[in-house]
């Protein structure tokens, strides 16, 4: 593993339309309390050769609960253990294969990767026009 | 959609779902409301869909509370509270216990035998309360209480009058007042108390619960002390000489006071007229005493010649409008009265001189004398013109009458 991340991410987005997705963390079965977390999800482009690595540290598109694109809510049983991406559709601007890297940091500032991988924007196929 | 797998051997997962569309709106409405009986258990029901609620109440109306009556009960009851009305309009009427009575609590017994009453009872020797003398009460009144020792200090006034009891009927508050001036007999377990009746006519009931309280009478007083120094022996007046100092003093005969001396005798003649005999009219003699009055001279006397050496006015006796009447000098010698009617003037029944003035108003009539020895030549006419005057002179002596008549016009 190269990035140090606890898991490895890949997945397709599609631009065209709101990306409305829900995440759960468990820990041996149980769900993971969110609170107090801050989280941010960047996509940086992926160099011409394709080997993987960043053109740039400098993120093309970021997703962070500061912003409001990501957001702690509660689940079913009243709790705040769902990160919910919410990114209106026609807001996304990237296209094509962009290296995601999903992190959080507490209030002690300690930072934890939590995922690294490969995310494709493009259009979904299934549109009417 | 994102995929996440584990990078590294762990505990812990993440999984990512898509979130479908938001769905409309679930709509909620009121239906029908519908009135329940007051206490009922209210209802709601969902006539519509899940998604489109219309939801039908069922609510209990609210009862409307009145007092209604207030009654006092007897002392010693449960108070009550019944609602006299309906579910929907309740009248609550209230029973209320009276306050118990003060004093220790017994229960009354009917018998009037002076033995042992039961523990916590009382009883007299007599069913009616005006011939009442005897009380046997227990020595342990009816809430268990030894009250020997508290009843036997009833009698411990050092006044004759020892006291009252009160005996109190619980239930409606009737009593009897029973006083006591005797010892009370301790019997150990009971005791017998001597009384007297004072108030109250109506016997207790077998059982009825009874308060007895005791109004003991004080403790009589020291006996007052005078100045032992001349205190008055037998025989001789008590005079004080300050406020709790009396002597006496030994007088013979009338006393006089002398003010803040001692009294003395009275001297006859001086302080008082001396005693005479006979039944003489007294005269003061001008020395302090009397002698006999004499008749014709002192006083006028019936049987005795006098000589008067002055004259005498009279007040006439007003005989207002004159009807028949008898004349009769012991009204005065001196009448008058006015004409205002025919009338018959009867001669007088014992000898005497009458003069009396008739005045004729409008109405005047003829005045007929009656019973008079002479009736002729009797002066001037008698006429009934009005506001004439007449004098009429009446005379009767020796059983001799007469009248002559003076017209004053």
């Amino acid at each position: 593993m190269l990035s140090g991340a606890l898991f490895n991410l890949s997945g397709e987005v599609a631009i065209n339309a709101t990306w409305a997705e829900d995440i759960y963390f468990t820990q041996s079965g149980q769900p993971m309390d969110l609170t107090g977390l801050a989280f941010r999800m960047t996509f940086r482009a992926c160099e011409q050769s394709g080997r993987g690595y960043p053109s740039s540290v400098s993120p093309c598109l970021t997703l962070s609960t500061d912003d409001g694109t990501l957001s702690i809510v509660d689940d079913d049983d009243g709790y705040a253990r769902v990160l919910r991406i919410t990114k209106a559709a026609g807001t996304i601007g990237i296209y094509g294969d962009y290296i995601c890297d999903l992190s959080s940091e507490d209030a002690d500032d300690v930072i934890t990767p939590w995922a690294h991988g490969v995310v494709t924007f493009r259009n979904n196929p299934a549109i009417w026009s | 959609m994102l995929r996440f797998s584990p990078a590294s051997g762990g505990s812990i997962s993440i999984s990512s779902f898509i979130r479908g569309p938001q769905g409309a709106a679930a709509t909620v409405a009121i239906g029908a409301v519908a009135t329940l009986a007051p206490g009922a258990t209210p209802t709601v029901a969902n006539v519509g869909t899940t998604e489109d609620a219309v939801l039908n109440f069922g609510l209990p109306t609210t009862p409307t509370i009145s007092v209604g009556t207030t009654t006092t009960k007897s002392a010693g009851t449960s108070a009550t509270a019944a609602n006299s009305g309906t579910a929907s309009a309740q009248v609550y009427d209230f029973g209320i216990p009276r306050g118990a009575d003060g004093g220790l609590k017994f229960a009354f017994e009917s018998s009037t035998t002076m033995a042992a009453p039961s523990s916590g009872g009382v009883r007299f020797n007599n069913a009616t309360p005006g011939s009442i003398t005897q009380v046997a009460i227990s020595a342990t009144d009816a809430d268990g209480n030894p009250v020997r020792p508290y009843m036997l200090t009833w009698d411990d006034s050092t006044n004759t009058a020892k006291g009252a009891i009160v005996f109190k009927r619980e239930a409606n508050g009737t009593a009897i007042i029973l006083l006591f001036n005797g010892t009370i007999t301790d019997n150990t377990t009971w005791l017998q108390i001597p009384v007297t009746w004072s108030a109250g006519v109506t016997l207790f009931s077998a059982a009825d619960p009874v308060y007895v309280r005791p109004d003991i009478t004080g403790n009589k007083g020291a006996d007052g002390s005078l100045s032992a120094s001349g205190t008055p022996t037998v025989g001789q007046l008590g005079v004080w000489t300050s406020a709790t100092a009396l002597k006496g003093v030994s007088v013979t005969g009338l006393v006089k006071g002398n003010g803040a001396s001692d009294p003395t005798a009275a001297v006859s003649g001086t302080d008082y007229a001396p005693a005479t005999s006979g039944s003489a009219i007294l005269k003061g003699n001008g020395s302090g005493g009397f002698s006999a009055a004499t008749a014709g001279t002192d006083y006028l006397d019936k049987g005795t010649t006098s000589l008067i050496t002055k004259g005498f006015t009279v007040t006439p006796n007003n005989l207002g409008n004159i009807t028949n009447f008898t004349i009769d000098a012991a009204l005065g010698n001196y009448q008058y009265g006015t004409n205002h009617a025919a009338a018959t003037w009867t001669a007088p029944t014992a000898d005497c001189a009458v003069d009396i003035l008739v005045t004729n108003d409008a109405t005047a009539g003829s005045i007929t004398f009656s019973g008079f020895t002479v009736g002729s030549n009797t002066g001037d006419a008698l006429t009934t013109t009005n506001t004439s005057k007449f004098i009429i002179s009446i005379r009767r002596i020796n059983s001799v009458s007469t009248y002559t008549v003076k017209a004053l016009q």
